[in-house]
């Protein structure tokens, strides 16, 4: 059952009951009102003339004759209300034997039906201490009982207003309260059917699905970013796996073709050199990749430990290295450090610097020079590495991180490259809480920068 | 299945609300059925009635809370009983002194009287009380009228006209004047309480003759009675008509 019938359901009975009960204790309790009322007005007449009777049968000294009576029924008449339609003096002879019977100077009542009229007859048995006298008296109920009847027919008619107010109500509410629910339901379930992204529009529902709303817009939205991440990272991945399996594949091709050919061919000395020459290089190349996806690997999966290290002393160890390449690529250098401590770890910092400055190195033409540089300021030093070599389109500065990435695959092949080296450095930079930032214009130059954070006191 | 159960819940739904809309009043007339049918005993003290002296129904009379009722259906009556109402209270007028009362006494017994009672239910403090007032007169002399409440014997008006009464002596005449007259100061004042001014009493020769000589002849006019609030003592015959 749906949960807005059970609600609808549940609310119209609670409405019904509680009308229902209030209205018949309302109802109950002033038709008893009433009818006491008028019982206590009665009595109150009834005993005014009994006494007033009693007061005419005072002043004569004998039985009171019937035109007495009569003048007394009369002047008892006048002086009562007009809670008594009807007032008769009887003697004993001319009531009945039930009367006779009844209690001396008492009275009592009982409900009559005369026509259409409910009347109360009150008999009292009146000795005057000559003879015996009956009064009687009728009070007409009818009025009392009409009352009663049209309160009733009063709560009926209410019953059956609030029955179908309530109903159209509550089903207008149940309607308001759970059409916005279905709303949510319809877009979840186009976000579950692949929909991602799919928002829900709902005013004026409330407090409380409006949030449910902005939640559930919330989560879509998270869906679709998450879901587009996903997608992302499946497609580096895709080129990962495309771009890993080719870097594998060309040395692997090289290898098993100059393998093939020694074992198949008789080939003189200097062929199977060349042949061995070839084999060994690829090997080589192969190695190196192995050790820089292991590195990559390891950087994407570990979390490092950082020390305060003099930025001064870690340029001197970074000449030592970088001498070698300066040699191979015929181009100068400069390292300008400043005593500047920073947080950070030693053996990734140098490889981090090492590898960048060897992309600079390979970038400039010879007789050229790079610069790496350090700038501080309040809470970080800022590393530059400054290159006038050939530098990087501006449509490849948002790929040249990724893995195998490479501008010229041509020119990167030939110095061995498989284009993981800016992988790796992006990775430290991250195990750094930091990242590369790179400037580059064509022919002019690349300049590629990072900060870490300052460590202990500079000197 | 849904269906089936959506109907059905309905289908309750309408049962409640037709047990709710009917069966309040169904069970209300029920009882309303019953009650008509048992007897009520009514919570009733015999006897609380208001017992009022001559000097309150004096004062009540004054005050205008009580009026004598109308006493157009006077009737003759010589019968004993009726005589007696009206001539013995004369007696009580006059302090019950026989020199007074009895000749007037005489006098009344011997007129041709119209008489009549009338009871009369009065309201005092909420309870009911009944006053019996007496209406006595004559169309023949001695010309008297009289009204009073039988059950407190309280005088509201006295008057005897052309009264004729022998004397020895202009003495005695005097004496039997004045003694009429203090007679009804002290019933008025002393018995009843009242102030000079709330009541008339008057008592006068008219006549005075020697038929035979050592004997006084004296016609008389006698007259009493309550003035209510804003009455003011007229002639007597004026107050003879006035009264009637």
């Amino acid at each position: 059952m749906k949960l807005s019938f059970k609600f609808f359901c549940i609310a119209y009975l609670a409405v019904l009951l509680s009308t229902g009960l209030a209205g018949s204790y309302i109802v109950y309790t002033i038709n008893h009102m009433l009818w006491d009322a008028q019982i206590e007005r009665v009595n109150a007449a009834v005993a005014y003339a009994a006494d007033s009777f009693m007061a005419f049968a005072d002043i004569s000294d004998r039985e009171i004759s019937a035109s007495q009576r009569a003048d007394a029924t009369r002047q008892i008449k006048h002086m009562l209300d007009d809670v008594i339609s009807d007032l008769d003096i009887l003697p004993s002879e001319a009531v009945s034997a039930k009367h006779l019977a009844m209690q001396e100077n008492a009275c009592a009542a009982t409900y009559i039906k005369n026509d259409q009229r409910l009347l109360m007859e009150s008999v009292c048995k009146l000795n005057t201490g000559s003879a015996e006298y009956y009064l009687f008296l009728y009070s007409d109920f009818t009025k009392i009982q009409q009352q009663h009847d049209t309160l009733w027919n009063t709560y009926g008619l209410v019953v059956i207003c609030v029955s179908i107010g309530s109903g159209l109500l509550l089903f207008a509410l149940t309607k308001r309260v759970t059409t916005p629910l279905r709303k949510l339901a319809t877009v979840a379930d186009e976000i579950a059917l692949g929909n991602y992204g799919k928002t829900v529009k709902l005013t004026h529902a409330g407090h409380e699905i409006t949030a449910l709303s902005s939640s559930v817009n919330s989560m879509s939205h998270a869906i679709a970013q998450k879901i587009h991440e996903i997608q992302d990272e499946l497609e580096k991945r895709d080129l990962f796996v495309a771009d890993f399996t080719h870097e594998m594949k060309t040395p692997m091709t090289a290898i098993i073709g100059y393998a093939q050919l020694l074992r198949s061919y008789d080939l003189d000395k200097s062929e199977k050199d060349q042949a061995s020459e070839a084999i060994c290089n690829e090997a080589k190349r192969l190695e190196k990749l192995s050790l820089q996806l292991l590195e990559l690997y390891v950087y994407r999966n570990e979390s490092i430990q950082t020390e305060n290290l003099d930025l001064f002393e870690v340029g001197e160890q970074l000449h030592s290295t970088l001498r070698f390449l300066s040699e191979k690529y015929r181009v100068d250098y400069h390292i300008d450090f400043h005593h500047a401590t920073v947080s950070a770890n030693r053996e990734m910092l140098l490889t981090l610097l090492y590898n960048l400055a060897d992309n600079a190195f390979k970038a400039s033409r010879p007789q050229t020079s790079i610069r790496i540089y350090s700038q501080t300021d309040a809470t970080s030093v800022t590393i530059h590495i400054e290159d006038h070599g050939i530098g990087i389109a501006k449509e490849h500065l948002k790929w040249i991180t990724e893995p195998f990435y490479r501008e010229d695959k041509s020119r990167s092949r030939e110095s061995g490259g498989a284009g993981l080296g800016l992988a790796l450095c992006k990775e430290i930079a991250i195990l750094h809480a930091t990242q590369l930032h790179f400037e580059s214009e064509k022919e002019k130059g690349t300049t590629v920068s990072f900060s870490l954070k300052k460590g202990g006191v500079e000197k | 299945m849904n269906v089936l159960k959506n109907l059905v819940m309905i289908g309750l739904m309408l049962l409640l609300t037709g047990g709710i809309l009917l069966a309040p009043p169904i069970l209300s007339g029920q009882k309303e059925e019953q009650r008509l049918h048992t007897t009520v005993q009514l919570t009733h003290i015999v006897g609380s009635r208001s017992k009022l002296s001559a000097k309150q129904v004096a004062r009540l009379y004054c005050d205008r809370e009580i009026e004598v009722p109308s006493s157009l259906h006077m009737a003759d009556v010589r019968d004993q009983v009726g005589l007696q109402n009206v001539a013995d209270p004369g007696l009580l007028l006059f302090g019950g002194d026989p020199s007074i009362g009895a000749p007037l006494q005489k006098a009344i017994s011997e007129a041709c009287v119209s008489y009549c009672q009338v009871n009369s239910l009065i309201k005092i403090d909420n309870r009911p009380t009944a006053l019996n007032f007496v209406f006595g007169s004559s169309k023949e002399n001695p010309y008297f009228n009289v009204v009073y409440e039988e059950k407190t014997k309280t005088f509201l008006h006295f008057l005897c006209e052309d009264f004729t009464q022998d004397f020895e002596s202009k003495e005695d005449m005097e004496s039997y004047l004045e003694h009429i007259r203090s007679s009804m100061r002290n019933y008025y004042e002393g018995q009843l309480g009242l102030d000079p001014s709330a009541y008339h009493s008057h008592a006068e020769i008219l006549a005075v003759t020697e038929d035979m000589p050592g004997v006084y002849t004296v016609r008389m006019h006698i007259g009493c009675g309550l003035l209510q609030e804003g009455e003011s003592v007229f002639y007597v015959e004026e107050i003879g008509e006035k009264i009637y």
